[in-house]
């Protein structure tokens, strides 16, 4: 009888400085309180790295965890997590891709693969099954995400083998370079490449000949095919198979919350050239799936005539593609193509690139950047030629994309001006959906353990404009409404439990979550199929509370607190335009949602520091005297 | 009356909009016209009401979801127009 099921049992520990490595059992006592990848990670962070760790040194530790769901066959059960102390943010990094990466891990026998230390020369990592070896990459150094991956499998002789990279980017230091899974699938936010290539790593390929065992095969079989039914009925299915999540530009558009040139308005003229639509009736070619999934939803383009005519790449998402259009100004879809796709090859964080680059526009516009301080590049709204060099140039830290590579806040700081302009959240910089037009995702960007991000929460409900529904599932007629701010915070804290189980089962957010096709009560059901271990809904919910407030742990033992769960000011003061008719004059109301978050989630009103009784409700008390130590406020 | 119903990521639905020409301005009625149209994407008007959003959009371009309104029984006034796409939100059926 095998000693574990659903889970590989092993945790696959590399010392890059002393050239060895270890496997050792997983632990039972974190299964129990942290079910899986993302859980995985920040509960060893919380544990490995301690406070006032530099990122960059030997002591950060890089995580890659995968779920107990992984490589059972689940649907849509494929992704993985990739952790550390971010390098941009110098609080948690963490970031989750999907691929073909996260199963093979399984297969080779390990739930988590644990970096440490740093080593001496270039290497990548081979791990096949329980080898493991380190292999001078001196020659892959400064090749891009494609070429790197195509080399491995080349010089490993095995075109299955799974490859994650990172480009030269992260061998240059931009501090959010990711970590790249076959090709384009990007654990990209917070920096996680700049930490794997810190560590002297181009590469880790991994091959795997083992199975993942079933705790109860009946039980399971019959809960994948409710699961499939339930997706493939799902009014979101076809959009979604067609257009990824590219469909929502224009709803976003039409509500006035697309965020254009900058966040200075919310309606994008250009919205229908640069839609998903536009992409499936002209670019689109194909679809592509992640590991066991059931929604394709991922797409090959290809430019067929023009100036790019000839090129192809797969993707973009949603936030690419507005990110390179409506941020920046640019109304040329193509151009959008080729930026995701350069990002994609260089390695970088497509958000926090567009952050950048759409900052550096609007201080130009405003007169405060000149072009002889941005290497006379004319950083007009829109501008192709500025835009696809910028992005060159910041993934080599060559002249003024040296400056952008540290990140919006530290280029704002560098520069001496537009700091108040600089949209990120705790240095993350955030995404592409205005706060001041959905109340609920920017409490999730002001709160989110990695920054301004809106992935640990999601809370989609507010979209939905049933208040009586909102009553019922959270006594708050006002959740379901996204100009309010009243039940709010409720509301967050209730989606960011979800989200933390839904990444600690490494299933896909956009389907276990946005399509509410698993709950806390199926995950539960779908956890104890696999694993044998019993979880009820309860429980799952209270495994989400513990790594959220985990991760919160490792946030304040940094010194945040609760004037860093902030937005920039332009959220804050500045009212959307009357031209974004359906969010005109809104503006973010943090005060009164913070004030609610924090009664919710049981953390001091004053500080942001979860209380003591919770902490000893999630069995977080054993962290009391490690927050001692850093002088952290404490109360009942 | 005619009135203007456009189509937001509707898989099957090339066009972005078409004009539909009702006897009363209710949504309900727009609706029935729909599924008389388009059969395969929209095959009964209960369907259509429970699996998509459905918006009235002023001449302003202001937009309120039907569901606030009157639901199916909310009346249209001239210059208006129906929006109609996939759920933004979860979307998956109520039990
Ligand atoms: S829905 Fe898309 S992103 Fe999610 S697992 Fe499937 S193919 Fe991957």
């Amino acid at each position: 009888m095998p000693e574990y099921y659903g889970y590989a049992g092993r945790v696959l520990r590399i010392d890059l400085s002393r050239e060895k490595y270890h496997i050792q059992p997983l632990e039972k006592e974190l299964i129990a309180g942290y079910l899986g990848g993302r859980g995985f990670n920040s509960k060893r962070l919380m544990d490995e790295v301690p406070g006032g760790t530099d990122p960059l040194g030997p002591e950060n530790r890089l995580m890659f965890a995968t779920g107990p769901l992984v490589g059972t066959g689940f649907p849509t059960a494929s992704r993985f997590n990739v952790s550390a102390k971010s390098p941009l943010t110098g609080i948690l990094g963490d970031s989750n891709a999907g691929g073909h990466f996260s199963a093979e891990m399984k297969y080779a026998g390990y739930d988590q693969i644990i970096l440490e230390g740093i080593s001496k020369n270039l290497v990548y990592i081979f791990i096949d099954d329980d080898d493991v070896s380190l292999i001078n990459a001196g020659h892959l150094s400064g090749m891009d995400v494609y070429e790197t991956t195509k080399a491995v499998k080349e010089e490993i002789g095995d075109r299955s083998v799974q490859v994650c990279a990172v480009g030269p980017a992260a061998e240059n230091g931009v501090k959010y370079a990711g970590v790249f899974a076959n090709l384009m699938r990007a654990a990209a936010r917070t920096g996680m490449g700049t930490v794997m290539a810190g560590k002297g790593v181009k590469a880790i390929a991994i091959r795997g000949s083992k199975s993942v065992e079933i705790a109860h095969p009946g039980k399971f079989e019959r809960l994948v095919e409710k699961f499939e039914e339930d997706v493939y009925n799902h009014p979101q299915y076809w959009p979604r198979r067609i257009m990824g999540t590219t469909r929502i530009l224009l709803p976003l558009n039409m509500g006035g919350f697309l965020p254009t040139r900058h966040f200075t308005t919310g309606v994008f003229e250009h919205a229908e050239e640069v839609s998903g639509e536009k992409l499936a009736k002209e670019y689109n070619v194909k679809t592509r799936a992640c590991f066991s999934c059931i929604l394709p939803c991922s797409r090959f383009w290809v430019i067929k005539k023009g100036r790019y005519r000839g090129k192809y790449g797969e993707g973009p998402e949603y936030e690419p593609l507005s990110a390179f259009t409506a941020r920046v100004g640019n109304p040329d879809v193509e151009v959008a193509l080729i930026a995701n796709d350069m990002c994609n090859r260089l390695g970088l964080d497509v958000l926090s690139t567009a952050e950048c680059i759409s900052w550096a526009m609007e201080c130009y516009e405003r007169g405060w950047l000149t072009r002889d301080m941005a290497d006379g590049l004319d950083l007009s709204w829109g501008n192709a030629e500025t835009i696809l060099t910028l992005i060159e140039k910041i993934s080599k830290r060559e002249g003024f994309g040296d400056i952008l590579a540290d990140g919006v806040k530290k280029a704002s700081e560098k520069l001496g001006f537009g700091q108040e302009i600089a949209l990120h959240v705790k240095g993350l910089e955030i995404i592409q959906a205005d706060p001041r037009g959905l109340k609920g995702y920017g409490l999730g960007y002001a709160v989110a353990s990695r920054g301004g991000d809106h992935l640990r929460s999601e809370p989609f409900f507010e979209l939905s404009d049933d208040p009586e529904r909102g009553k019922e599932l959270f006594g708050i007629p006002e959740t379901a409404l996204r100009l309010e701010y009243k039940g709010k915070g409720k509301l967050v804290s209730f989606f960011e439990d979800w989200c933390a189980i839904t990444d600690a089962l490494e299933v896909c957010k956009n389907v276990g979550e946005n399509m509410e096709v698993l709950p806390f009560d199926l995950a539960g059901e779908v956890m104890h199929a696999a694993t044998g271990f019993k979880f009820t809904a309860d429980e799952m919910r209270r495994a989400g509370e513990r790594i959220v407030t985990v991760e919160r742990l490792f946030l304040v033992r940094e010194g945040i607190r609760r004037k860093d769960d902030t937005l920039p000011k332009r959220f804050l003061e500045e009212p959307m335009p009357e031209e974004a008719v359906n969010s005109a004059g809104s503006i973010f109301e943090l005060e009164p949602m913070l004030n609610e978050y924090y009664t919710e989630r049981d953390w001091d009103l004053e500080t942001g520091v979860p209380s003591v009784s919770k902490l000893k409700t999630l069995g977080l008390d054993g962290y009391i005297e490690e927050l001692k130590r850093f002088d952290v406020p404490l109360r009942e | 009356m005619k009135f203007r119903v456009k189509f937001l990521g509707i898989p099957g639905i090339r066009l972005s909009y078409i004009e539909v020409e009702v006897e009363k301005p209710r949504v309900r009625e727009v609706v029935d016209q729909l599924c008389k149209t388009f059969p395969e994407v929209f095959p009964s008007p209960s369907a259509t009401f429970q699996r998509f959003l459905i918006l009235v959009e002023d001449q302003k371009g202001k937009t309120t979801n039907i569901r606030l309104k009157n639901g199916s029984d909310t009346l249209l006034k001239e210059n208006e127009s129906l929006v109609i796409m996939p759920p933004l939100t979860g979307g998956r059926k109520k039990s």
